[in-house]
């Protein structure tokens, strides 16, 4: 299946998907299957819960191709029916096993943290310098796009302690970039 | 976009889940919107699993939906290649189950709301058995299932599914009436009392569709029961038709024609239309 | 032996004869029924696929005799069956209406059956619609939704009713293609009435006109049959049963050509006008 290309673009294959193109579907799958897989396993070390939740996900584009909105990267939209659906997942299971990320202090060259500089200045390291409760917390809000509930549920802990701890991760960031 | 692209060591420790938030949260920033990232990140995923998982999408994805009426016919533990043939069932279409429920609902209602409710009554009376026989007519009735053509060459025994199919239709609407009947006032009669015939009616409409054509049965039976049922309360007076005896009577026409049916070898189709 | 075998083979409807007497056998390979509407074509194939009993005559099919309940069972087993007029239950998806014809075809495992629907909607090129709703497509790809369903299960007889009619002249090549792969290996019966058809794929073919087998035999023996029998001039010549103006200016004739004539080599299609044009040419090779 990864030996010949879909010339279609993303839009195109994603308003063939809503039409009954399975063929569409594949491509789609082909295309963004790999990155998902991995995002999703940097949030969750259960190597089959994560499978069950890449399924749902390619699942959950068929039935909702219709519903996209067209504007907009697909790839985020599809990141939006994944984290959905682990969110799904998840509240069948407890979520002691999710993982954050690997705690290993991993060796960046010099050439490396300028160009991650590019992305995010200096509040890159200040993120890396926040505890992991916090950095669990502004992961998922801030970057994976969830609401405080659902961030809640992922991470299994109440809502308000999500709220606390956003304005604490907050605070420290304003510290740490305005010294 | 910044014209920076991921390198493949940064690939590899991305895949890897290593690195930091800020690291990967870049990475993944980075490929939401960059096609040639993604595509390079491809080879460090296992290929087996990404084409097992594909499997199991594609199997999820083709499984045609059920509709309204094979999930509840899987409810009632029918196993589900059966559900499938039984709901494709012409006459247990919404189209056809709404036709059955206006009638219903009109014999009702002139039940109810007649002066007299002996005639309203009675006139339920006719109609409720009525409706089973349309229904396995229908069902029977190739020309309405537009793949009959096509399921007549099939292995499948053709007179096995139409039975069941007539079965399913009977017991739909002889449930409906019921509940129907239920709601009216002399409720004992309406309730009740059309039940046995509806059975001899039908059972006869199958046996008859052996020799005819089932639409042609069905329309004899239909009028002959009008006629007998008019002729009784004429003749005889209230429901005589629905009496002890009459119901006796519908007894031994329906067992007399589900044994006439039982009995009879699976003949050859001698006309398209036929069994 | 053949794996058709029509003997004799009468049927009448009310007061027509649709089938007045057919002979013929079809074996391995793909056999073509050639013949005007109301020839008898989609009777004679109703009576191979065990849909509609014959009057009077004898039927084997695959060795076995349709006339009885387990001959049926064995036959319609071993069948794919494609009626003129396919008809579908036009809620579903094409990949529902496929597996439910699969079911009644008695693939009972629900794993291997999908499989099986997903091979041969790829087969006819459908895969590009296998979710979308019978009624949103168009005639064409309907068509192909009904060959696919006769091809469930790799059956050993794949019969098929005019299976060309309406489709555009590219669809009309990748049938071709597709009956003729599958006739490698297996017995296709179909019937239509375009000579190309028969010309482009068909190992043998049995011409019919009212009723009656007016020839069968191999495409080359029939088209040997107009051998001399067309010929070229300035105008349409007296012996000429038909004649047309060519593209070039001259005139195309078909019948009886006078001593001298500009004779050039027939096709299938003159050869099958010469043949269903007068009923008193019925001769069986």
């Amino acid at each position: 299946m990864f030996d010949h290309r879909d010339e279609r673009t993303d839009a195109e294959l994603l308003v063939a998907t809503s039409d009954g193109d399975r063929t569409a579907l594949e491509a789609l799958y082909v295309r963004h299957a790999p990155w998902l897989l991995v995002r999703l396993s940097r949030r969750c070390a259960d190597r089959s819960l994560v499978d069950e939740v890449v399924q749902d996900t390619f699942v959950g584009v068929w039935r909702k191709a219709r519903r996209w909105s067209g504007q907009g990267e697909v790839g985020a939209w599809i990141w939006g029916i994944g984290v959905h659906r682990l969110l799904d997942r998840l509240r069948r299971r407890p979520p002691a096993l999710l993982a954050l990320g690997s705690h290993d202090e991993v060796a960046i060259s010099a050439e490396e943290q300028v160009l991650l500089g590019v992305e995010f200045g200096d509040l890159g390291g200040a993120l890396d310098r926040l505890s992991p409760e916090l950095r669990a917390v502004v992961q998922a809000t801030v970057l994976d796009g969830l609401t405080t509930r659902e961030a809640a549920r992922l991470l299994g802990i109440p809502a308000g302690t999500v709220k606390t701890r956003m304005m604490r991760a907050r605070a420290i960031l304003r510290e740490e970039l305005s010294s | 976009m910044t014209g920076w692209h991921v390198d493949e060591e940064t690939l590899r420790l991305y895949a890897r889940g290593q690195g930091q938030l800020s690291f990967g949260a870049s990475v993944e920033a980075h490929l939401i919107s960059c096609a040639r990232c993604r595509a390079l990140l491809t080879p460090a995923v296992d290929v087996d699993r990404l084409e097992r998982l594909w499997d199991e999408v594609v199997e999820r994805v083709d499984a045609p939906r059920p509709g309204v009426v094979e999930r509840l016919l899987r409810l009632a533990r029918i196993p589900e290649d059966t559900a499938r043939l039984l709901a494709a069932t012409p006459s247990l279409r919404a189209s056809w189950l709404l036709a059955m429920a206006a009638t219903l609902a009109f014999a009702a209602f002139a039940a109810a709301s007649s002066a007299s409710h002996d005639r309203g009554t009675l006139l339920f009376l006719i109609v409720a058995p009525i409706l089973p026989v349309a229904g396995v007519a229908v069902a029977f009735h190739g020309g309405l299932d537009p793949a009959y053509e096509i399921g007549l060459a099939t292995p499948y025994p053709q007179f096995r599914l139409l039975l069941l199919r007539s079965a399913a239709v009977t017991a739909v609407t002889c449930i409906t009436a019921f509940a129907a009947g239920l709601l009216l006032p002399q409720r004992a009669l309406t309730a009740a009392a059309w039940l046995l015939p509806a059975l001899a009616l039908t059972s006869l409409t199958l046996a008859l569709g052996r020799r005819v054509d089932t639409a042609y049965a069905a329309g004899v039976v239909v009028a002959v029961w009008t006629a007998a049922v008019v002729l009784g309360y004429l003749r005889l007076g209230s429901f005589a038709v629905f009496g002890i005896a009459g119901q006796l009577t519908y007894l031994a026409v329906a067992v007399a024609s589900l044994v006439v049916l039982a009995a009879g070898r699976n003949p050859y189709a001698t006309r398209l239309g036929g069994v | 032996m053949g794996s058709v075998l029509i003997e004799g083979v009468t049927k009448t409807f009310r007061r027509t004869a649709a089938v007045a007497g057919a002979d013929f056998v079809a074996g391995r390979g793909v056999t073509g029924l050639l013949g005007p509407n109301g020839a008898g074509k989609t009777t004679l194939l109703r009576m191979m696929a065990t849909v509609l009993a014959p009057d009077s005559g004898r039927i084997r099919v695959l060795g076995y005799d349709p006339a009885t309940p387990s001959g049926r069972l064995a036959i319609r087993r071993r069948l794919g069956y494609l009626p003129q007029e396919p008809g579908f239950h036009r809620g579903m998806t094409v990949f529902g209406f496929v597996d439910y014809v699969a079911i009644l075809k008695e693939l009972t495992d629900r794993r291997a059956r999908h499989d099986e629907v997903r091979r041969v909607i790829d087969l006819v090129g459908l895969a590009s619609v296998s979710g979308k709703r019978i009624r949103a497509l168009s005639g064409g790809m309907r068509r192909r939704v009904a060959l696919a369903q006769a091809l469930l299960g790799d059956p050993e007889l794949v019969i098929l009713d005019e299976p060309t009619a309406g489709l555009d002249p590219e669809l009309r090549l990748r049938f071709r293609e597709i009956v003729s792969r599958i006739g490698e290996d297996h017995t296709v019966v179909l019937s239509t009435h375009q000579t190309e058809d028969v010309a482009a794929v068909c190992h043998k073919v049995v011409v019919l006109n009212a009723g009656r087998v007016r020839f069968a035999g191999t495409p080359t023996a029939l088209i040997e049959r107009a051998a001399g029998r067309v010929w070229l001039d300035s105008a349409r010549g007296a012996g000429a049963r038909l004649a047309w103006r060519n593209g070039d200016g001259r005139v195309r004739n078909v019948g009886d050509a006078p001593p001298g004539a500009e004779s050039i080599a027939p096709t299938l299609e003159d050869a099958y006008l010469l043949l269903v044009g007068d009923k008193d040419l019925a001769v069986t090779s």
